[in-house]
């Protein structure tokens, strides 16, 4: 179960970028599982240049340049996506998003290898590992939801989400929401991806596909758009692959996975915390 | 209640306003303005430039040609978000109210530009709501899960909640009854008074114009046909014939 949990925590940290960029730009950012990977990379680049500081210090500065870097990653994205035809119906932004996943994921191929490569902050091997991804885990959730539920910019990110032009008139920036948005769910992205490599004690330039994937899923689970909803979506998510994994073995996660998909949304097409939106005839 | 003191810097000029969509001619040389402490109301038959108009103030829309000035400052070609922060805000005539926020996140997103802190914001929004009369059991329900009547009040506090120097209210008496539209202009006239800021109201509803303008500026084809009392243009011969085609 606790496992499940942690593996869920990864997963609803991913869902809830992939979630609040699309409530706010209604983009799927493919890119986002990626962002997930370079925070990995640089984590562990950081950690092992840092570590003659000693633990602490190496890993509190190596947290804080992922942030950074993966928050800089995410304002790229962003500038590139604002400077491309946004118009509803237009394709170029979500195969630019594409585009950058394939850059991403290639570029982290070539310069560190095929490989995987191990993560030099390897948490111990007992119950601590799995007490300590958690509590970060569900910090970060937690810190998350309150940040979009009730601050102001959370307000405003909201708002943006529901009416660019109306927001705008609220004295509103829109433009400012979305680079924040992105840079601060791409760091959170970057954080997840340094979590999960202490948590494997290995990471690969293809990590973020898989777990992107899963990101994706999570958020449809919960409800494309809800927050709260993807991060439901993500801790089911990891409970059901945990469960299903343990019965039937490793191998069949995500067959169960995606079969407990398709059965939600067959019976809840709206996700598990999505509304039904009724239009009108 | 918020009172501004500094009456000059509630005052909206708009001179020689002009807007070309292509080769159509939305605003043609424009020229009106609304003081302190009145309710003026902006008619016309469709189609006649009203919203643009609105557009424009906004900065949604870029004038061709003219000058908008909010207390003596030039304002036409600025930003839309530059513009509602120097205290200019709107309403819609198909109310666009934030889907998924409650009745106290939509207001209180009218306020995010003003600063301050949560506890002000909270006040503030306390404070519009006593206002217009909107019970504060309303605030967390889903903004749009409201009848029709209370989403336009909502709409209209989370425009006053900044504390706006001018208020454009564009048909909030569209799909509501005698009795809500009643409210409507009372509450308009109160604001008004009690926080002397200039409130430009498009409607077309005559009745409506009647009881909450102190002056009313006609529009047709984009120019201004005629200004004065709702009485002097109710009898003024070219509206007349605007209005019913003659």
């Amino acid at each position: 179960m606790l496992i499940g949990l942690v593996l869920g925590s990864f997963y609803a940290l991913i869902a809830a970028g992939y979630t609040v960029i699309y409530g706010t730009v209604r983009l799927i950012n493919f890119a986002h599982g990626d962002v997930y990977m370079i925070g990995a990379f640089v984590g562990a680049l950081g950690f092992g240049f840092l570590s003659p500081l000693g633990v602490g210090p190496a890993l509190v500065m190596s947290v804080l340049g992922t942030l950074l870097a993966t928050a800089i990653v995410g304002f790229l994205i962003r500038l590139l996506l604002a400077r491309l035809d946004s118009a509803p119906g237009s394709f170029s932004p979500i195969i630019a998003a594409v585009g950058i996943s394939l850059v991403l994921e290639n570029g982290a191929f070539h310069l560190w290898g095929s490989a995987p490569a191990a993560f030099p902050l390897v948490m111990p091997a007992d119950g601590r590992k799995i007490a300590l991804t958690l509590a970060a885990g569900i910090a970060v959730l937690l810190a998350t939801d309150y940040w979009i539920a009730r601050t102001k910019f959370g307000i405003a990110m909201r708002a943006v989400g529901s009416d660019h032009g109306a927001t705008r008139l609220m004295g509103i920036r829109v433009e400012y929401v979305l680079y924040v948005t992105f840079a601060v769910f791409s760091a959170i992205a970057g954080l997840t991806g340094y979590l999960a490599g202490s948590y494997y004690g290995s990471i690969q330039f293809s990590m973020g596909f898989a777990l992107g994937l899963k990101g994706f899923t999570a958020a449809v689970l919960g409800g494309m758009g809800n927050v709260r909803g993807a991060l439901v979506g993500g801790l089911v998510l990891g409970f059901v692959e945990a469960f299903g994994g343990g019965w039937l073995g490793t191998e069949w996660t995500d067959v169960i996975a995606f079969s407990f998909l398709i059965a939600v949304l067959t019976l809840r097409p709206s996700g598990l915390l999505g509304e039904t939106v009724v239009q009108r005839m | 209640m918020p009172v501004q003191t500094d009456r000059l810097a509630n005052h909206l000029e708009i001179r020689e306003l002009g807007l070309l969509f292509g080769g159509v001619r939305a605003i043609d040389n424009a020229s009106f303005e609304a003081l302190p402490g009145e309710v003026l109301g902006l008619i016309g038959p469709n189609g006649a430039g009203k919203t643009s108009v609105f557009n424009c103030i906004t900065g949604f829309y870029r004038p061709t040609h003219g000058t908008i000035r909010l207390g003596g400052r030039a304002i036409e070609g600025m930003r839309p978000h530059g513009i509602s922060r120097l205290g200019i805000r709107r309403t819609f005539q198909n109310i666009r109210l934030f889907n998924d926020l409650t009745v106290l996140h939509n207001i209180a997103a009218g306020a995010y530009a003003t600063g301050g802190s949560q506890a002000a914001l909270l006040e503030a929004v306390g404070q519009v709501c006593a206002e217009l009369g909107l019970d504060r059991q309303l605030l967390l329900q889903p903004a749009t899960s409201l009848a029709y009547g209370l989403q336009r009040r909502v709409e209209l506090a989370r425009a006053l909640v900044a504390d706006p120097r001018v208020l454009l209210v564009d048909e909030p008496g569209a799909g509501l009854n005698a009795q809500e539209k009643g409210l409507i202009c009372s509450l308009l006239r109160d604001v008004v008074r009690s926080r002397q800021i200039a409130v430009v109201l498009i409607e077309h509803d005559l009745g409506m114009i009647a009881r909450a303008c102190d002056r009313v500026v006609v529009l047709d084809h984009g120019t201004v046909l005629a200004q004065g009392t709702p009485q002097q243009v109710r009898n003024d011969p070219s509206v007349i014939a605007a209005y019913i085609g003659a």
